[in-house]
């Protein structure tokens, strides 16, 4: 009784500190995708460029980064490879907002390459946002950049 | 062993910078400086007046005006509810915008022309409010319009009416927008000119733009020389591989650009050349800006072309005698006499 006892807790206790759940589809229940924006997608991010993400305390900035569109739920993209700019891409997104940049968030916490988020996106960027833009895609693309208002972690 | 050099150019004095070698005497060395910015003071004394913004023993950010050697300062703005920042003359010397900001806000390199945009006399009597809908202004050559920086575009707006004239395509432009002296250019930190923001020109006519800074590093707080055919402007940084910003100077066309002022330790923005072009003023910050944190203001002649200008440099090898002017921000020059606009007009606002 006391092994079955042992074994019982142990499994608890292993559950308990194990992996925290990631976010899911339950994402698509986040009001503020659909409501946000005029183009709604799940995207895998495709890379983060050396450069692209960087941390000064003074001064804020955007930066553009590539997806790779796996679901397009409104809206109308003309490539499933889309150019997108994330305001502070240092912040946590529900950090992101400022006075500058008031109507941004979402519950990314860090971008990483192979992420696949689900994007409210506006565009093209320069109607969204005037300030400083990195874009390590400078010359490679023609296309439009979008700017992304909502960003939802779907999974890793 | 110490050797003063001098550049004389057009039949005036125009440069005066100091070379120390190893082996001199620092006591010696730093007494020639010290001797050299006594005489940079002198010439400079009575030639007009600077703006700039300051938090001198108050926790906002106020508008100062004093003479170019830094005496006879005169706070001229005295509003504990806002910060005051980004003051221009007017060409004719006889008018001052700047921006207000609420206090709890700070004052931002990137963002100060977002806020209010007030008109007052260049010694600050008689502020006019004009309010959120002029962003990132500057004077148009006859004193009479300003150039505005807009997500619609450059918008030139007439003062006294506040009606729009026209509006310039913005292309990349989306901050620190100025308009040339002549009127037909405007130079702005820019987006789309490479992958970092840089220094845009936009001809005024037909919207034509080019970048006329380095595009492979980030730049910012460009500024007109009198001639209307160079700029000054700060080479800002590479993220990833540090450094700090330096005072750097352009031709229009792009072709043609050099190091004016670097200091290891030290950010170098907001640079504005003297009404006559011999001299060039600049903020000077140990951090990144930006947030606008603690920043002393200096002045050096401007440096004659010489062998060792370049961009490959040390920032130590010749280092110009500068002349501090303590503490302040983003200051502007006239060769107007605001203290006879002063004794004109209304009594000035607080004195110190």
């Amino acid at each position: 009784m006391r092994l079955w006892l042992a074994l019982a807790v142990s499994i608890f206790v292993l559950a308990a500190c194990g992996p925290k759940a990631k976010p899911s589809a339950a994402t698509a229940a986040d009001p503020h995708l659909a409501t946000n924006g005029t183009i709604e997608v799940t995207a895998k991010l495709l890379e983060i460029p050396e450069g692209a993400i960087f941390k000064r305390d003074l001064y804020d900035y955007a930066t553009v980064l590539k997806y790779q569109v796996l679901k397009l739920y409104r809206g109308k993209l003309k490539s499933n490879i889309i150019y997108v700019g994330q305001y502070d891409p240092f912040k946590p997104r529900k950090e992101a907002a400022d006075r500058r940049v008031p109507n941004i968030g979402g519950n990314l916490r860090d971008f990483e390459a192979g992420q696949v988020q689900r994007l409210a996106l506006e565009g093209p960027i320069e109607d969204c946002f005037m300030g400083g833009i990195v874009n390590k895609y400078f010359g490679h693309t023609t296309g439009p950049i979008y700017w992304a208002v909502w960003t939802d972690l779907e999974h890793e | 062993m110490l050797r003063l050099r001098i550049f004389v150019f057009a039949g005036g004095l125009m440069a005066v910078s100091v070379r120390c070698p190893a082996g001199a005497n620092p006591a010696s060395a730093s007494a020639s400086r010290t001797e050299a910015a006594q005489r940079l003071a002198s010439e400079v004394r009575n030639d007009g007046w600077l703006v700039f913004s300051a938090r001198i023993q108050t926790p906002n950010w106020n508008l100062f005006i004093m003479r170019p050697d830094g005496s006879d300062r005169r706070r001229i703005t005295d509003s504990p509810e806002f910060n005051e920042a980004g003051a221009r003359f007017s060409p004719d010397g006889k008018r001052l915008l700047y921006y207000r900001i609420p206090a709890s806000e700070g004052v931002d390199n990137n963002t100060y022309g977002t806020f209010d945009l007030v008109i007052a006399n260049a010694d600050g009597t008689d502020p006019q409010v004009y309010g959120k809908d002029y962003p990132w202004a500057s004077w148009g050559p006859d004193s009479r319009q300003i150039g505005c920086l807009t997500r619609r575009g450059i918008e030139v707006v007439d003062l006294a009416t506040r009606k729009l004239v026209r509006q310039i395509p913005r292309r990349g432009i989306v901050q620190q927008s100025i308009w040339s002296p002549d009127g037909r250019w405007f130079v702005g930190t820019a987006n789309g000119l490479g992958p970092y923001w840089n220094i845009g020109v936009l001809n005024a006519a037909n919207g034509e733009w080019r970048a006329v800074s380095e595009t492979d590093r980030y730049n910012c707080t460009p500024d007109w020389c009198p001639d209307s055919l160079h700029v000054v402007y700060a080479r800002g940084i590479i993220p990833e591989k540090g450094g700090f910003a330096e005072l750097w100077t352009a031709s229009i066309d792009g072709r043609q650009r050099r190091r004016i002022y670097a200091e290891a330790g030290h950010h170098i923005y907001g640079a504005c050349a003297s009404p006559d072009g011999k001299y060039v003023l600049f903020t000077r910050s140990i951090e990144d800006l930006g947030r606008v944190i603690s920043t002393k203001m200096a002045l050096i002649c401007w440096p004659a072309i010489g062998p060792d200008t370049d961009s490959s440099s040390n920032v130590k090898s010749r280092a110009p005698v500068r002349l501090d002017l303590g503490p302040g921000w983003e200051p502007h020059w006239t060769s107007a006499d605001i203290s006879m606009a002063g004794k004109a007009s209304q009594p000035g606002g607080a004195r110190q």
